[in-house]
């Protein structure tokens, strides 16, 4: 475990959005939950019930309504450095070359031009990236895609990555592909991992920590722990499988299933 | 080969353009539709005396003039418009208002605030251009996803970053549309406010030809015209293409 990757902990925390008219729709209700330094997490959760908001909230892009979202003990502020978000559309610039999107949190940065030259050639190499350095987003594939996201977020150097249902709307192969990569990323650089996702197999596959989300305003219906994360071949473990209909379970019982 | 494929419509479509011209002033038989040959004539003949480049340099210089001005004031305008939406319920309506006044009206008024010098043209002209640009800089501004504004906020962006990265970058390739689209009617208002007032420029040249009856001379001005509104079209493709290289 990374010493210097952080505990995430949400207490009581409720997330409200004015609407442009009168009132207001709540999002989740009532969340808590924990997450130990280096640990990965997965949410899984019925449509609108609050996924992405919470992940907002993690990125300090929200601040909670009611209760305290802490990183390390400290309320979140916004900007920290060391906080990585890939959205659910991947947000790449699409007037950004794939070494411009992945340059593009250190040029905000202000880094020294070799540095990021240094470390964008790294990571590019690291995620098979070099010879599309300079294709634009609409040149890709959504595998691509994603890993130019993965990239950008990783050339941050974060300890902590947030992701939207990051390989939603990958195939199959792909989209298995990518979770290797991911588990390899997460057990080399130690971080902490939070993952949305609406597939059963994903949450089982990447998550340490599964909590399952009620439908909106989500709460946390239930919680479990799933160690065997990251070891050989956990896919075609019996572990694995438990887990998987462990889930389901609990969606039937919730009557989430439809997600 | 696709570039010999265009090329050639190309030809064909001046082809087809030359010879309906032609056809055109044999049917209508009149000295104000003079045959495209005589027309091209007068064009080189006065061309290449260069009695025509002055007049066509100095539309060439009020027309580009005008769109730097509103390019300059319309595009910052229009981003912080579109960034800002508590604005909104003060600049709809202002918007709203003005636009549809054909600006052409005030010509007048500016000859007698701005003079009757380059200034009144090129402000009046540049008004134009500017509710262009502001609306359509300022539409695409507002419509762009909240997830990529988040998206480079969690990577530290501030307001200024927010500019640079997103926001004009995004616009950039519908500014260019808008000034392709408002170039015809810049190029028109020109035609009108040059022919108040000065002693040069291809709407005075047109004018003053057309007050002697010399028809084959005002077609060299018409042409002159024609040349200017192409090549400033064609310059501001290539700066497209120069600067979104990502719409190829
Ligand atoms: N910007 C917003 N303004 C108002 N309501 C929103 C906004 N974003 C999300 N919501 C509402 O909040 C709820 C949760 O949304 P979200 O967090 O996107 O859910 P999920 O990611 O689980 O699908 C939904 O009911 C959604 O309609
Ligand atoms: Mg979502």
């Amino acid at each position: 475990m990374n010493p210097l990757s952080p505990k995430v902990e949400v207490n009581n925390l409720s997330v409200s959005y004015r609407n442009s008219g009168q009132g207001s729709v709540e999002a989740l209700s009532n969340v808590s939950l924990g997450l130990k330094k280096g640990e990965s997490c997965a949410l899984i959760g019925p449509s609108g019930c609050g996924k992405t908001t919470l992940l907002y909230v993690l990125a300090g892009l929200l601040k909670p309504t009611i209760g305290q979202a802490n990183i390390d003990g400290q309320p979140i502020r916004p900007k920290r450095k060391e906080t990585a978000i890939i959205l659910q559309d991947y947000g790449l610039m699409p007037w950004k070359t794939v070494w411009e999107n992945t340059a593009l949190g250190l040029v905000i940065r202000k880094l020294p031009e070799k540095d990021i030259e240094k470390r964008v050639s790294r990571i590019l190499a690291k995620l098979g990236l070099e010879k599309l350095r300079n294709s634009y987003p609409h040149q890709l594939s959504g595998g691509q895609r994603q890993r130019v996201a993965i990239a950008r977020s990783l050339a941050l150097e974060p300890d902590l990555l947030l992701m939207d249902e990051p390989f939603s709307s990958l195939d199959a192969l792909t989209r298995e592909e990518l979770q290797e990569d991911l588990l390899h990323l997460w057990q080399e650089k130690e971080l902490t991992m939070v993952l949305v996702t609406h597939s059963i197999e994903e949450a089982a596959y990447l998550g340490q920590r599964i909590f399952i989300f009620s439908k909106g305003p989500g709460r946390v219906v239930a919680e479990l722990r799933n160690s065997g994360v990251g070891k050989e071949d956990y896919r075609s473990s019996e572990e694995y499988h438990a887990r998987t209909d462990e889930i389901r379970q609990i969606l039937l019982k919730h009557r989430l299933q439809s997600i | 080969m696709n570039r010999w494929y265009t090329g050639f419509y190309y030809v064909l479509a001046l082809g087809i353009l030359l010879i309906s011209w032609e056809l055109l002033s044999l049917w209508v038989n009149s000295i104000a539709l003079p045959s495209p040959r005589s027309a091209l004539g007068s064009f080189f003949e006065l061309a290449a005396k260069g009695s025509l480049r002055s007049h066509f340099l100095v539309s060439a210089y009020r027309v580009t003039a005008s769109i730097a001005l509103a390019l300059v004031t319309a595009v910052p305008l229009g981003l912080f418009l579109g960034r800002v939406k508590a604005l909104d319920r003060l600049a709809v309506p202002l918007i709203f208002l003005t636009y549809p006044i054909p600006k052409i009206v005030f010509l007048p008024v500016f000859m007698a605030l701005f003079g009757l010098g380059d200034l009144s043209k090129i402000t009046l002209v540049a008004l134009i251009v500017f509710y262009q640009i502001l609306v359509t800089t300022w539409d695409e501004a507002r419509s762009i996803n909240q997830q990529m504004i988040y998206s480079v906020t969690s990577l530290g962006a501030g307001e200024r970053d927010i500019y640079r990265h997103v926001l004009f970058p995004a616009v950039l390739p519908k500014i260019f549309t808008s000034m392709r689209i408002s170039l015809g009617t810049a190029i028109a208002v020109l035609f009108i406010a040059e022919t108040y007032a000065t002693n040069v420029g291809l709407g005075y040249f047109l004018i003053e030809t057309w007050s002697r009856g010399a028809y084959d001379q005002m077609y060299a001005g018409i042409i002159g015209m024609g040349i200017l509104g192409f090549t400033l079209y064609q310059l501001f493709s290539v700066f497209e293409r120069i600067l979104c290289p990502w719409t190829k």
